[in-house]
């Protein structure tokens, strides 16, 4: 487990941050999509809507709940969260919380979808993605 | 050979566009990375600068593919999977795109990550998931 570093927090509030989350499929291939809905959720949580039941949301579901998220802040800022998938919610607070926020948005976009399921991913580890200390672990 | 479509090099070519390369270790636990030096070298090829490259090295090494993500501000996104052909430390290749690197991020790369394409996606909240190539 790890608290999620104030820098980081930072970089999730921004307007016009870009996140994307890597899976791996049942033969070791890796999925990165990207995903607009990305928030923290607690100190070491964060959560992010399922919309559409492609490969992440097929990958979490089959049980490999390993996940790696990067997030980029404009202009030369960027991490890495590894977690751990905790639950798919289908319904409750939180899922009408992100169904809410995210089903006008796909709606207004012209979109055919809505949020299926909320992950949330507990982190375990957090890194620098950017220079000159990319790599680097901050938690 | 799979060749990525016109719109997917536009992408990768983007100065704005944000590119995430995705390994695995041997384990299968994802590594996602942001890379601004990718560029597709032609339509079966990519190629990205090691500046820093640690768990992201490792893995090319041990497992031999990767995903690259290209998103761009319209949100625009397209996904291409590839096996690693290796990395390339000199030659005129790595000469020039060294050259290119360091005027981008005044850094001496250590190697040059090249990969074939074999599969490509849409990312794009459109049509996410649909095989383009």
């Amino acid at each position: 487990m790890a608290k999620i570093p104030e820098d980081v927090l930072e970089a999730f509030e921004h307007e016009k941050k870009m996140c994307m989350v890597a899976t791996v499929d049942e033969s070791g291939s890796v999925n990165v999509v990207p995903n607009v809905s990305l928030k923290v959720t607690g100190e070491e949580q964060v959560a992010f809507a399922c919309c559409f039941d492609g490969k992440t949301t097929n990958n979490l579901k089959a049980g490999r709940t390993r996940v790696a998220i990067a997030i980029y802040k404009p202009r030369a800022e960027g991490f890495q969260i590894k977690g751990l998938l905790q639950k798919l919610h289908d319904s409750g607070e939180l899922f009408d919380e992100f169904s809410a926020q995210v089903n006008p948005m796909l709606e207004a976009m012209g979109i055919n979808g809505k949020v299926l399921h909320v992950a949330t991913i507990k982190v375990r580890e957090v890194y620098a993605l950017t220079l000159p200390i990319a790599g680097e672990r901050l938690v | 050979m799979v060749k990525m479509p016109k719109e997917v090099m536009e992408a990768l070519s983007e100065e704005l566009a944000l590119k995430v390369v995705a390994t695995i270790n041997k384990k299968k636990i994802p590594n996602a990375i942001i890379v601004a030096t990718l560029k597709a070298l032609d339509e079966s090829t990519v190629v990205f600068a090691d500046l820093r490259l640690g768990k992201t090295r490792e893995n090319l090494e041990t497992t031999k593919k990767f995903s690259v993500t290209v998103l761009k501000p319209n949100l625009e996104s397209y996904q291409v999977k590839c096996s690693f052909q290796g990395f390339q430390e000199t030659g005129e290749l790595a000469f020039t795109m060294g050259e290119e690197v360091y005027k981008k991020v005044r850094l001496n790369p250590k190697a040059f990550a090249f990969g074939t394409v074999e599969e490509v996606y849409s990312t794009s909240l459109t049509n996410p998931g649909e095989k383009l190539a």
